[in-house]
């Protein structure tokens, strides 16, 4: 990526487990001192990771560990680090000058047209979700030491908000097949990038998944879905001059008259769709914060089942404690 | 400038012709967010915020952030103090 080390990148806030939530062999480690590597260092010799786990999260640190539990007792859930902000931090920390230049060009092209077509409200709202969805997502199911950042997620919301509007408007496009095949290219090729060892693919599939469902919530509905029963002598219909929020909030009744079955359906789907973002955060973050409940085949969603030597692909990133004698 | 100042601190290092391949995309991107700046505080004097996107704040901020780590990892490898 060409860039800081990744520790530098914990104690700027990147989404880093152990300094979030606690965690088995770290909080109930048997032997002691567990040490950390330091953010300044340059090597993985043993005398330059002599840090503890506050000294590598920052932020004026996280509560020291249980070093006092019996065999067989469970984690606890308190006192544990609970630096949450790093579900959202890491949309504005990137990896590397690789990294924050593809991902700038995405934005500073696609983001863009986006935020022209829903408003600078709606795409922060989609911007900031799609992100920290990503981030929530790969916390539950990424390997335990891995640091994650960048705005990939983001960009993946963004990116699932421009196919919904091709879906919505493909009659009215010029060559809506070609459009329909760059943004499966783009999205094929951030996902099988993802697959790489060390990557959270997490993030982008998160992200996207929350840009589809508030895509459904925040883009204006298909005019085949919109179109009032009720028309005027030229086809128009008599309302469409107070379409949009500021038509609501003048004549709310109007908003609903002459509306077709399709229409309720839609909007029906529209408040399920926003229950269900809100749904997933609030099952997401409890799993995160208590039930801890694994899942053992969706690290295939972010690694490929490849054996390099003696390391296994889907292993690395996954926190490994050596004990010194 | 401190962008750019990274930018080119990191292009120094860098041999191979992918690594070339990034810095150009890099400069790029950031003259296309020195351009999106200047629109921005161009049209503040004529009473318009329409360029002063979402996007372009976000883009400041991430790029600030990489300067600064960059800046960051730079003093404490060279063990100079912050």
């Amino acid at each position: 990526m060409i860039g800081p080390s990744p520790y530098l990148y914990i104690n700027m806030g990147a989404r880093y487990q152990p300094c979030m939530h606690n965690m088995d062999g770290v909080q109930n480690a048997k032997t002691l001192p567990v040490t950390w590597p330091c953010p300044d260092t340059t090597s993985s010799d043993e005398a330059d990771n002599q840090c503890t786990l506050s000294q590598l999260c920052g932020f004026g640190g996280v509560p020291d560990v249980h070093f006092d539990l019996a065999d067989g007792e469970p984690l606890p859930n308190k006192p544990a680090p609970n630096q949450w902000w790093r579900f959202i931090v890491p949309i504005f920390l990137h990896g590397g000058i690789i990294h924050i230049a593809f991902n700038l060009l995405l934005q500073l092209t696609l983001g863009r047209d986006v935020e022209k077509l829903i408003g600078s409200i709606r795409f922060f709202v989609v911007y900031m979700a799609a992100g920290i969805f990503g981030f929530v997502l790969g916390g539950n199911f990424a390997a335990t030491g891995i640091a994650s950042t960048g705005a990939s997620g983001s960009l993946f919301g963004i990116l699932a908000i421009t196919l919904l509007d091709l879906l919505y408007n493909w009659s009215t496009r010029p060559s809506p097949g070609k459009e329909l095949a760059f943004i499966l290219v783009d999205i094929v090729i951030a996902f099988v990038l993802g697959l790489l060892p060390g990557l959270d693919n997490f993030s982008h599939i998160g992200g996207f998944l929350m840009g589809l469902v508030l895509g459904v919530c925040v883009l204006r509905s298909p005019s085949a879905v919109s179109r009032r029963t009720s028309t005027d002598f030229t086809g128009r219909s008599k309302y469409d001059a107070d379409a949009g929020v500021r038509g609501f909030v003048k004549q709310p009744l109007v908003f609903f008259q002459n509306r077709r079955g399709v229409w309720w359906a839609w909007w029906l789907l529209r408040g399920a769709a926003l229950l269900g973002a809100l749904i997933g955060f609030v099952l997401l973050l409890r799993n995160f914060y208590e039930w801890r409940t694994g899942c053992s085949w969706c690290k295939h969603l972010s690694c490929l089942p490849i054996k390099t030597g003696n390391s296994d692909w889907c292993s690395i990133g996954n926190l490994q404690f050596t004990t010194n004698k | 400038m401190i962008l750019l100042w990274s930018a080119a601190m990191s292009c120094a290092e860098l041999s191979s012709i992918i690594m070339y391949a990034g810095c150009s995309l890099m400069v790029y991107v950031v003259m296309t967010v020195v351009k999106s700046m200047g629109s921005c505080i161009a049209s503040l004097y004529m009473n318009s915020l329409e360029p002063c996107s979402v996007v372009f704040v976000f883009s400041i901020l991430q790029s600030l952030s990489i300067s600064l780590s960059l800046i960051c990892s730079t003093l404490m490898s060279s063990n100079l103090s912050m």
